[in-house]
């Protein structure tokens, strides 16, 4: 099956849920960089207790995990179904070690008796990653349900992983200042 | 392969601060940049959805490090 099919333009629905969920995040962001005014000291301190190389091994995890589904969208428009449902079953097998990574990093933590109720960068650090890790979680359930669309190729399945893979790629996108804004920031 | 030069450049500068944590932040925004250009397509999206996304990821990234400044 060779044809064209999708929009090739992100479509205007999904990037205005999109822009809404980035512009909630910011809030977050400033609301932590805000508190972390108030107490740099225990927040540099705090952050040097998060594990770097979980953190980075993560940020790999959904780069790599992000270009195959762009792959996987270009496969999808140039009409080939069966190396589109491939390449996703690649990034979702990838993308699967992002929840089994921090899941061993939480449980660490725990062990470590590092909790919400530690302090409050760690509050802030569980809402977040666990906000964050809640749309991965939504955005894993989305790839496997372009997967199943995409056995039957037609017109609206490939829209369907358009869309579905910009949500993907807000996930990556969002990790992205949370692993510089949690992980690398230290006292200045 | 630029997204995963400038995560490694940003590990190397774990606990960063001051000008250091500048560096990092400008990594993140720029791979944050490229993803939003290129797996999100925004380089074929209209050019008022290139601000939006464009605008946000320049102000979140302007906001932590004036913040972080601050401190």
């Amino acid at each position: 099956m060779h044809r064209t099919a999708g929009t090739e333009k992100p479509q205007p629905g999904i990037l205005t849920f999109i822009a809404a969920d980035v512009a909630n995040f910011a809030l977050f962001f400033g609301y932590f960089m805000v508190e972390r005014l108030r107490q740099p000291a225990l927040f540099s301190r705090s952050a040097g207790m998060l594990d770097v190389r979980l953190g980075l091994l993560n940020t790999v995890i959904l780069i790599t995990s992000g270009w195959l589904v762009a792959l996987a969208v270009a496969a999808a428009r140039a009409g080939k179904g069966a190396e589109t449902r491939r390449l996703l079953s690649w990034a979702i097998g990838v993308g699967i070690w992002f929840g089994i990574v921090k899941a061993v990093e939480y449980g660490a933590k725990i062990e470590q008796g590092l909790t919400p109720q530690s302090d409050a960068f760690f509050q802030f650090y569980y809402v977040f990653t666990g906000v964050h890790l809640l749309h991965y979680l939504i955005g894993l359930g989305l790839l496997v349900t372009s997967i199943v669309r995409m056995r039957r190729y037609d017109e609206r399945a490939v829209q369907w992983l358009e869309a579905c893979a910009l949500f993907w790629h807000m996930v990556d996108l969002l990790w992205l200042f949370l692993f510089a804004m949690l992980y690398l920031q230290g006292a200045s | 392969m630029l997204l995963l030069l400038a995560t490694f450049a940003g590990f190397g500068s774990a606990q960063a601060h001051g000008w250091g944590f500048a560096l990092v932040m400008l990594a993140a925004m720029a791979k944050a940049w490229l993803i939003a250009r290129y797996y999100m397509d925004m380089q074929s999206a209209h050019r008022a959805w290139q601000l939006v996304f464009d605008g946000m990821i320049l102000a979140s990234g302007a906001m932590i490090l004036v913040l972080h400044f601050i401190a």
